[in-house]
């Protein structure tokens, strides 16, 4: 890591390249998060038309089949409600419904307890498609106490036709049916309109199986229908239909999310939901039935939805990887070509740092920054060779007066020391008449009185004659100086 | 290959003469179909304690178009399971049962009504109640209170009440109330009515059998309810085993439940089985109950005449 950075450091080249590289990155990371945040959405739209659309024609295509049983139970019922008067057309009648309606399983014509005295309590013309033949029976007795029946109960006391939960038949005698249906019952009215029996037509559950598990907009999406309780009628996980709702599991465990879409599904809203199932993002897009009350839902996991999108950025992703990668070399290896003359220039600078003012300096022959860098410093080795052999020059100039200098001084020190010593020789030879001139004039100033005049003439005389010697040397001294700051001067001029 | 056949033979040889040789057939009807409400009989069965008891007992469930009278008549169980109530009422209907065995010490009897009603504001209001094993304290209250209900008699399942068909529905603590749950009713206080809770805590299920029966097989009898009791002590102590179980029945006679449901359920049922002075599984019938019920249903009409406890326990 220390030699990565150390050679970044080193390498101009190196850190220009990323330096490009980093900003190629920051403005291809805005672009790209501006145009994939805008792309995602646009995919989930799509993702959600698409999913809704199947949603509707699912829906639009039960609803339709239902219409359609609707509209043949509510003819026959009018047949059925014109002959009331013969009990045993309504065999005939159930019998028929079938033969017309081949997507119908069962239909049964049930009347209250005793409506006919001569069929007793129970009366009830019950007519099955096995799928090769329709059969026919009266179906109540006491081990199928159907007046006690939801299919018989709810449309009589709803005084309405009625969709019923889906349900699978507990009779242990007469037709056996197996089958798990749903059925669409009404009350039968007699020409004063009181509620006389239940004219119930069935429809095996299966087809509705078949149509909503087709609703399958993506490799992993599947549906479930929801009946009135919440109960699962189609499901993929066939452990849980009609024996668990979608509530079951919060009941142990709470689970707010699946609560609500059980509710808004129950509560007949149409929508979406984003929520997590069984440890995958999902979005749920349910729908209700408009002839049921219930509802269909296709659950699609988030991961299938935005699955164009995710390969997408990652092959924009690898595309910008490898360009930035192959930018970071090329932009490196030009970068390092372009700035070959500088390292030419490098060498030259350390040579002529190296005081080789002479070395060649490497020619690119580019008219660009660099060239014209090349022919500055060539110019500039040119001029430094020159103006250094001048210095060189004036070097030795100085250093020769230099030398002049010195000698002159050492001549003028040792003019100075003779000077010093005649000096001292001079004052020594004044010394000794400077005395006698001390010590007569101590005598006559002690003893003046008692002398004599020729005494003090013969004293006097001595000193005026050491006074002149003393004055002798002294003009003697004064000449040589006067000459030395003549020749002083003269040297001072020439220099 | 001929040595081991042999080997498998003979082991197999063993294997019958090592089981009950006289391991007397008991056949027994529940109350209903496949559900936890019978943990403590499959617990029983599965466990190994009839078998212990010298027993081969079949647990039979009935089929929810007939009435318990009906199959009284005519079904050829050994015994039945019965509430309190009714046995009363088929005893006085001159179809007399003893009660070899009590599961149940308290009543898991609800009312409950739709709209976010009081069950008891809901007068003249139409209410469901099953057709074929009648809920007798809801006549009982109705009659008292004076609510003059339109009773809808409805065979199972909660479909009456999800349409809106009815205003309120009977309930049990440990069935319907679970389903109205999980079909994501909001239920509150004050939508739910538990006979328990207000002075009209009556015993309900128990094992009957016929008093010809009862008088021939009474060791037999002694023997199902000391299996049993094991059972439901068995299923107490170990409830997910039990619920294993209980789970094994409800496919094998493809019960439209679930085993969250059947949790709820097998927790509920052995709430009820605590006798609430003693707070123990007592599994006896309560001579104070079988008076209180008696006067309940004679009150109402249902009875004219008392049937004691002795006459309950065929003594």
């Amino acid at each position: 890591m220390r030699n990565i950075l150390g050679h970044i450091r080193r390498s101009l080249s190196t850190r220009l390249s990323l330096w490009v590289a980093l900003i190629v990155v920051a403005i291809f990371a805005t672009v790209y998060s501006m145009v994939f945040s805008e792309l995602r959405e646009v995919m989930k739209e799509e993702a959600f038309s698409k999913a809704t659309k199947t949603l509707e024609g699912t829906v639009l295509h039960i609803d339709n089949t239902l219409h359609s049983v609707e509209v043949a139970s509510n003819n026959m019922l009018y047949n059925i409600e014109q002959h009331l008067d013969n009990p045993d057309m309504m065999f005939e009648l159930s019998r028929q419904t079938l033969k017309d309606n081949p997507i119908l399983t069962g239909c049964s014509i049930s009347f209250d307890p005793f409506y006919y005295k001569s069929k007793g309590q129970y009366f009830s013309a019950y007519s099955y498609n096995d799928g090769k033949n329709i059969l026919t029976e009266q179906e109540g007795n006491e081990e199928y106490q159907y007046h006690t029946m939801d299919w018989y109960l709810i449309p009589r006391l709803l005084d309405r036709p009625y969709w019923l939960e889906p349900y699978m038949e507990d009779a242990s005698v007469g037709i056996i049916v197996n089958d798990i249906f749903t059925s669409y019952s009404q009350p039968i009215h007699d020409k004063r309109g009181k509620t006389v029996g239940t004219f119930s037509v069935d429809i095996c559950l299966d087809w509705f199986s078949e149509t909503v598990s087709a609703a399958k907009p993506y490799p992993n999406s599947y549906s479930i229908l929801l009946g009135r309780g919440g109960t699962f009628l189609v499901h993929p996980d066939t452990t849980r239909l009609f024996y668990e709702t979608i509530f079951t599991r919060t009941l142990e465990k709470p689970d707010s999310a699946l609560r609500a879409l059980g509710n808004a599904m129950l509560d007949r809203e149409t929508g979406h939901k984003e929520m997590e199932i069984d440890g995958e993002d999902c979005y749920v897009f349910y729908k209700p039935f408009k002839n049921t009350e219930w509802s269909v839902a296709i659950i699609c996991k988030e991961s299938d939805i935005i699955a164009p999108y995710v390969r997408m950025k990652w092959a924009y992703l690898s595309i910008g990887t490898i360009g930035i990668l192959l930018l970071v070399v090329f932009s490196s290896r030009i970068v390092r070509k372009n700035l070959r003359p500088l390292r030419h220039l490098t060498k030259s600078a350390q040579r002529v740092a190296d005081e080789h003012f002479n070395g060649t300096v490497h020619e690119s022959h580019r008219i660009d920054e660099i060239g014209q860098l090349e022919s500055s410093f060539k110019s500039m080795q040119q001029s430094l060779a020159g103006y250094v052999g001048e210095i060189k020059q004036q070097t030795e100039t100085l250093e020769g007066r230099n030398r002049e200098l010195e000698e002159a001084y050492e001549r003028a020190t040792q003019d100075e020391r003779m000077k010093t010593s005649v000096v001292r020789h001079m004052t020594g030879q004044m010394a000794e008449p400077v005395s006698l001139i001390v010590k007569t004039a101590q005598v006559i100033h002690d003893g003046g009185r008692q002398m004599s005049a020729d005494e003090l003439r013969a004293k006097t005389r001595e000193m005026t004659d050491n006074t002149t010697q003393v004055t002798g040397l002294l003009d003697e001294l004064l000449k040589t100086a006067q000459e030395e700051a003549h020749t002083t001067k003269g040297k001072e001029g020439e220099s | 290959m001929k040595r081991d056949s042999i080997r498998k033979i003979l082991m197999g040889l063993l294997l019958l003469v090592s089981l009950p040789s006289s391991a007397e057939r008991f056949v027994f009807t529940t109350a209903w179909t496949a559900q936890a409400q019978f943990a403590g009989y499959y617990a029983a069965k599965e466990k190994g304690f009839y078998q212990a008891e010298g027993l081969d007992v079949v647990i039979q469930h009935p089929s929810l178009t007939t009435s318990v009278l009906y199959r009284l008549q005519h079904d050829h169980s050994d015994a039945f399971m019965l509430t309190l109530m009714s046995a009363i009422d088929f005893i006085t209907q001159g179809v007399p049962m003893v009660n070899i065995f009590q599961d149940s010490m308290n009543s898991s009897n609800m009312l409950i009504a739709r709209w976010g009603a009081d069950p008891l504001k809901l007068k003249g209001k139409k209410v469901a109640v099953y057709s074929t094993d009648l809920n007798y304290s809801v006549f009982f209250l109705n009659h008292y209170k004076k609510l003059n209900y339109e009773w809808v008699r409805f065979t199972s399942q909660i479909n009456l009440f999800l349409s809106g068909a009815v205003d309120a529905m009977m309930a049990l603590s440990y069935n319907e109330y679970y389903r109205l749950l999980q079909a994501g009713f909001r239920l509150g206080k004050e939508n739910v009515y538990r006979f328990s809770e207000h002075d009209l805590n009556i015993q309900e299920h128990g094992v009957y059998v016929r008093p010809d029966y009862y008088r021939d097989h009474k060791e037999t009898c002694r023997r199902f309810a000391r299996a049993t009791r094991k059972g439901w002590e068995w299923a107490a102590t170990h409830p997910e085993l039990a619920l294993d179980i209980v789970m094994k029945y409800v496919r094998k006679y493809n019960s439209p439940t679930n085993r969250t449901m059947q949790r709820f359920m097998l927790m509920e049922v052995l709430r009820l089985q605590l006798d609430r002075e003693s707070g123990k599984r007592e599994f006896r019938l309560r001579p104070d109950m079988v008076e209180k019920a008696n006067r309940m249903m004679r009150e109402c009409g249902f009875i004219k005449r008392t049937v004691t406890y002795q006459e309950l326990m065929g003594q």
